[in-house]
């Protein structure tokens, strides 16, 4: 059987193999270093936000030969990021007391970037990981209501009501001089 | 707000340590294509595996009146490689056989639909399981090319009120008149 339907397919396979490795490298490529962001704001740390985007991409990878021609591959990986990201919140709220409140000197006004860094940064924790994936995915990445809806499987109504409530939230826990910055 | 936010967001973005370079694709190939096997196994084959094994299976059996053995084998394995979505699906699926009566048929899609077990009955004819298992298998032209659309068999697929009760409920239907085999399937929704 050295020209059966299994020979012959199982060279196919290997070429397609190695296209769509092809390919899932240049994915890595342009879409890493903007995953990374996104992972970074959604936890404020860098090495974690990068295992985050490994796991992402490892996920993504595991499922390659379905998902490469998909349409939105940018949003499919905002999907899986934002999923291990809210696995990385369940385990960690397992172990750990997650700080809720904002520090005193929230308005003390001035602030140096490191201190606008950590105020922002706490604010958006304080919201629940889905409203805060809804302002970094509407507000940062700018996808429309529609995409993050479909990001999150929520409907469209829901994160425009919950994507006004937070940000209602942030602007009471930031202050107004930081809405006009 | 939305311009300044996103203004706030850059800025505490600018200390962004550099990205290691080159690594990262080659890491998520690693460890991915760990985690594809490992799914794999736990789906009893995935995809890929099961292809290479019915590939396998018609091509020995490769005969002028193809075997109606691989296309069951087909059926039963139309269970898509478990996603983050899908990965707590499961659902029973009542494979009938070919010479199943009408009065059978409603037989069982009446007492499928009585039974308090079931949450969902759905019906899925042949021909819709063809055309399922060409979109799924698309990367596999041999084995889409071995099989034809009457040789997969028309089937209930139901869902369960607890994953403990299907190996029950599996055994209840084996035998029952126009039922060729039941299964419980795994992640058996297609994703996305």
């Amino acid at each position: 059987m050295t020209r059966g339907p299994f020979a012959r397919w199982t060279l196919a396979r290997r070429s397609q193999r190695a296209a769509q490795d092809e390919e899932f490298t240049a994915f890595v490529a342009t879409a890493a270093p903007r995953l990374r962001r996104v992972a970074y704001l959604m936890c404020g740390d860098w090495h974690l936000a990068q295992d985050l985007t490994q796991t992402t991409l490892a996920r993504m990878y595991a499922s390659w030969g379905r998902i490469w021609r998909h349409a939105n591959l940018e949003a499919y990986s905002r999907r899986v990021l934002m999923n291990a990201v809210f696995d990385q919140r369940k385990r960690r709220s397992n172990t750990e007391i997650v700080l809720a409140e904002l520090p005193e000197a929230a308005h003390a006004g001035a602030q140096a970037t490191t201190e606008l860094h950590v105020t922002l940064m706490t604010a958006l924790a304080t919201l629940p990981p889905r409203d805060q994936a809804i302002v970094v995915l509407r507000y940062w990445e700018d996808h429309s209501v529609q995409t993050v809806a479909e990001i999150l499987d929520l409907s469209a109504t829901m994160v425009t009501t919950r994507s006004a409530r937070a940000l209602t939230k942030l602007r009471v826990l930031l202050g107004d001089e930081f809405a006009l910055t | 707000m939305r311009d300044s936010l996103r203004t706030l967001f850059d800025r505490v973005l600018e200390d962004e340590p550099p990205q290691p370079p080159h690594e990262l694709a080659r890491a998520a190939m690693t460890s991915g294509g760990r985690l594809r096997d490992r799914r794999r196994l736990l789906a009893g084959g995935g995809v890929a595996g099961v292809a290479t094994a019915l590939v396998a299976v018609i091509g020995l059996s490769a005969s002028p009146a193809p075997a109606t053995e691989p296309a069951k084998a087909v059926a039963m394995a139309m269970r898509p490689a478990c996603t983050d979505a899908a990965r707590n699906l499961v659902e029973a699926a009542i494979f009938l056989r070919a010479d199943v009566t009408d009065e059978q048929r409603a037989a069982l899609d009446e007492s499928l639909r009585s039974d308090s077990r079931a949450t969902e009955v759905r019906y899925e004819s042949g021909q819709a399981a063809y055309e399922k298992f060409k979109r799924m298998y698309r990367d596999a032209p041999d084995l889409v090319a071995a099989v034809k659309p009457e040789q997969l068999p028309d089937a209930f697929r139901v869902k369960l009120d607890r994953p403990s009760q299907y190996g029950r409920f599996v055994e209840e239907f084996q035998g029952r008149p126009g039922v060729e085999s039941a299964a419980v399937g795994v992640c058996t929704e297609e994703a996305e």
